[in-house]
């Protein structure tokens, strides 16, 4: 069960980076300026996060794709919206780009959960 | 026991109702058996602050008595649906836990599972629970809260401007304010990052 788990955290998280590409790039054209092809990038990627936590949170916790995905949709909407209104990136390129910088993020998190997951001395303040 | 309907804070509650079983079946299947090992220590008599559609009932023991209170008035109607298949003597009641009806030192331990991020005064809401609680008595709690990491802490506090109209805050420091209700706490785990955790506190005898 707990592999099915991770599985599903990575593609969802794989769903999120190339949703994001996708759907920036369908949306934003080459003549929008450099600043507003990067906000509205930056704000399909929130678009994506929130359907991405609500397709996903009847089988994966929404406390796991929450973190993920902001580290995710936020930085690949702003570079997708920045990429797209300045040059034609090769599409199946940036998509698996995007794939692979996703893949990281869920495994980086992952790894700083193994780190600090556990028992937390009560009588430290942080 | 709703004692004043102030500001009917519960009216997102009862909306969320419907959809509730099926957006939180993910942190059920993932948590579940974290939370049915952490709530097995409860005790006695025992309050479970915020039941919803009554997901937690089955985490309880068979003979254990269980007061299960909350808000809304949906969430309690499909928390009676559940009521039926579970192991543990449970009463369902509608209250506030900002003011809560039941005479002091009446229960033996408090639970609650992902409470804390929705009541308004939660520091009011926890000293009401130490109130009714017996001294020595064991409060577990399972809750998200807000992180220390460094970047994600403040994006928590601007989500929780959106969060907040729908459902949860995602900024509460629970911690900080299980102490400032009274309570001792005797243990903290995190279970993901630092941002969902499970609490065990004590009121002081």
């Amino acid at each position: 069960m707990k592999i099915l788990f991770k599985i599903l955290d990575y593609l969802s998280a794989v769903f999120m980076g190339t949703g994001t590409f996708i759907l920036v790039s369908l949306i934003v054209d080459k003549d929008w300026s450099m600043f507003t092809a990067m906000i509205a990038g930056m704000a399909i990627g929130m678009g994506v996060l929130v359907l991405s936590l609500l397709l996903f949170s009847s089988f994966s916790a929404a406390f796991e794709i929450f973190p993920v995905g902001m580290v995710i949709t936020m930085p690949v909407g702003m570079a997708a919206g920045m990429l797209t209104a300045g040059d034609s990136p090769d599409f199946v390129f940036m998509v698996s780009v995007c794939a692979v910088f996703s893949v990281c993020a869920q495994l980086g998190f992952d790894l700083y959960n193994m780190k600090i997951k556990g028992e937390v001395p009560v009588d430290k303040e942080r | 026991m709703i004692k004043n309907g102030n500001k009917n804070w519960w009216i997102k509650w009862d909306n969320a109702a419907r959809t509730f079983d099926l957006m939180n079946r993910g942190i059920e299947l993932r948590y579940g058996e974290k939370k049915r090992e952490w709530f097995s220590r409860s005790y006695g008599r025992t309050l479970l602050v915020a039941v919803g559609t009554g997901l937690d009932l089955e985490y309880f023991r068979s003979g254990q008595q269980v007061v299960a209170i909350d808000i809304s008035e949906k969430m309690l109607g499909k928390a009676q649906e559940k009521e039926a298949s579970c192991k543990a003597a449970v009463e369902l009641v509608r209250a506030d836990v900002q003011m809560l009806g039941f005479s002091d030192s009446s229960f033996d331990s408090a639970v609650t599972s992902c409470t804390f991020c929705s009541v308004p005064d939660p520091v009011q809401g926890l000293k009401e629970i130490r109130r009714v609680m017996k001294p020595g008595g064991t409060l577990l709690m399972f809750e998200h809260v807000r992180s220390d990491i460094f970047w994600m802490g403040p994006m928590m506090d601007l989500m929780t401007g959106l969060s907040r109209k729908f459902g949860p805050d995602l900024n509460r420091r629970t911690r900080e304010n299980i102490r400032k209700a009274g309570f001792r706490l005797t243990r903290e785990v995190n279970v993901y990052l630092d941002m969902v955790k499970l609490f065990e506190a004590v009121k002081p005898v």
